[in-house]
């Protein structure tokens, strides 16, 4: 499954990273950050776009606003891509470490920085979702981490499993905050006995035997200085 | 001073729990304790104490999980694997708190009380002689505004059930069912409705039928709890509900709404088990 098909984005520059002087904020307010022009810019850009059913496009667009908003304060968070067509579908780059390792047996080594692709469907707004349906980790390739699908293994998309089961209506900005300690191994799920969650068993085993390098980061997704 | 006492999950003293079930009837069991001829488990866990009851005939698999409203206590229906169970579950830390020390030092047994709550109300029944709150009292314990939740342009009015035999908190998800709404949009309301009250310990979904028409509610019904649970016990329970109602009402808005077009609602929605690999 490939959550971010060839089609071209509605917007892809790569947005400026946050700069000093933001005023207070934390992640329940996002919906009140005012967005500086350059990311409003891009908002205006991608809602004409915006179809689907009313309350869709309303969710669709409150939530490019939050996630806009959480690159503006954020110094971790890029933006790469955004597109509310039809489905919410945003590319993004998260500086954060990353686990990795070159074929089966090479030394775990750690990446700065992934590249996220993330699909909200409509029907994830409405229902429970399977807790792989959201996101895929376009790079670097070779991610070695339990709840990750294996890029050496067919069909080669690097899932990220979230649970077993995701509740309706889960807002798209707690998928981001979600993934950041997943994949930072903040919070990590590599019980082999049970079969949701765990996409990679070899990493499982790994990570088991190698709990010393759990968590690769204790930060939170905003510095305290963001936070503040 | 060393602590000698026997370690327990529970947070509560194991020998002392055992003690206090097995006079009513539990025998112990790994990981908790069963109560074989009513076909109850009870597995006091760190965060919730949890009561599951076996499936009968009533309970059966491709039975509804929503009942109507009004049933006394927490007891709800949730999928278990393949089937129904019935649950009834209560945070921990209401038990292993002063809670527990004031009762017993009144002579009175906490932990004997809820159970008795649990088996009375898995019957249909209120505890004898149990008396809801005084209205004086229950406003004591919150603000009234914190029965009107807003999120965004979605406001939800709840209300506080205090009759002799009642004591529940009620919020409506969907006021009233329009009368065009076809059953594949039902269905998916159905569905959204069950997941919360699987999802979200206390709360319990319903449909209400009243002689206007027929409203989706999410209620906590607190009928027969033990006097020494009253306070905490609402307080837990109203913020839960309010929770449940905010994190709802946009989706359940949205299916309710037959003037909104959607072809993903035209038809039913899928219901298939959705855990494990991709």
């Amino acid at each position: 499954m490939n959550p971010l098909p060839s089609r071209s984005p509605k917007a892809s520059p790569a947005l400026p990273q946050a700069r000093g002087g933001e005023s207070a904020h934390n992640l329940s307010t996002l919906h009140e950050v005012e967005l500086r022009p350059e990311y409003r810019r891009i908002l205006e850009q991608v809602a004409p776009g915006a179809a689907g059913p009313e309350p869709w496009r309303r969710r669709k667009l409150a939530a490019a606003h939050e996630l806009l908003a959480l690159a503006q304060i954020s110094q971790r968070l890029l933006i790469q891509m955004l597109d509310l067509t039809e489905a919410f579908r945003t590319a993004f780059t998260l500086q954060m470490p990353v686990p990795c390792r070159d074929g089966e047996t090479g030394p775990l080594r750690v990446a700065p920085a992934a590249v996220l692709g993330l699909t909200y469907r409509q029907e994830a707004m409405l229902s429970a979702q399977p807790g792989y349906s959201f996101i895929e980790i376009l790079g670097p390739r070779n991610v070695f981490h339990a709840n990750v699908a294996s890029s050496s293994q067919p069909p080669g998309a690097q899932l990220l499993c979230l649970g077993p089961k995701l509740p309706p209506n889960i807002q798209l900005v707690d998928l981001v905050l979600m993934a950041y300690t997943a994949i930072s191994l903040q919070t990590i799920q590599f019980s082999l006995v049970d079969p949701a969650g765990v996409l990679n068993p070899a990493a499982a085993r790994w990570f088991q035997a190698n709990p010393s390098h759990i968590p690769l980061t204790r930060d939170p997704f905003l510095s305290p200085k963001e936070a503040a | 001073m060393m602590n000698t006492r026997i370690w327990s999950t529970a947070g509560r003293p194991a020998a002392e729990l055992a003690e206090v079930l097995h006079s009513l009837g539990f025998t112990s069991a790994a990981g908790g304790y069963e109560l074989v001829s009513e076909g109850l488990r009870l597995e006091p866990g760190r965060s919730w104490w949890t009561l599951r009851q076996r499936v009968g005939d009533e309970d059966s698999p491709g039975a509804e999980l929503l009942m109507s409203p009004g049933h006394p206590g927490l007891w709800k229906r949730v999928r278990f694997g393949d089937g129904i169970e019935r649950l009834f579950a209560l945070p921990a830390r209401l038990l292993r708190t002063e809670n527990a020390e004031q009762e017993e030092r009144e002579g009175e047994n906490l932990i004997g009380q809820t159970i008795q709550w649990a088996l009375e109300t898995a019957k249909g029944r209120v505890p004898e002689g149990w008396a809801p709150p005084e209205p004086g009292l229950l406003d004591s314990w919150f603000g009234r505004e914190q029965l009107t939740v807003v999120n965004g342009g979605f406001l939800r009015q709840g209300d506080v059930i205090t009759e002799p035999t009642q004591f529940a908190l009620r919020f409506p998800i969907v006021p009233m069912l329009p009368p065009g709404l076809t059953p594949a949009r039902r269905a998916w309301l159905r569905v959204l409705l069950e997941e919360a009250q699987n999802r979200w310990h206390l709360i319990r979904c319903g449909w209400l039928e009243t002689p206007d028409g027929i409203s989706a509610v999410l209620e906590v019904d607190l009928t027969g709890v033990p006097r020494a649970l009253h306070e905490d016990l609402f307080v837990t329970s109203l913020e839960a509900v309010r929770w449940a109602v905010h994190w709802l009402g946009e989706p359940a808005d949205w299916l309710a709404d037959v003037t909104v077009a959607s072809g993903l609602l035209a038809v039913c929605p899928s219901e298939k088990p959705t855990k494990g690999v991709p």
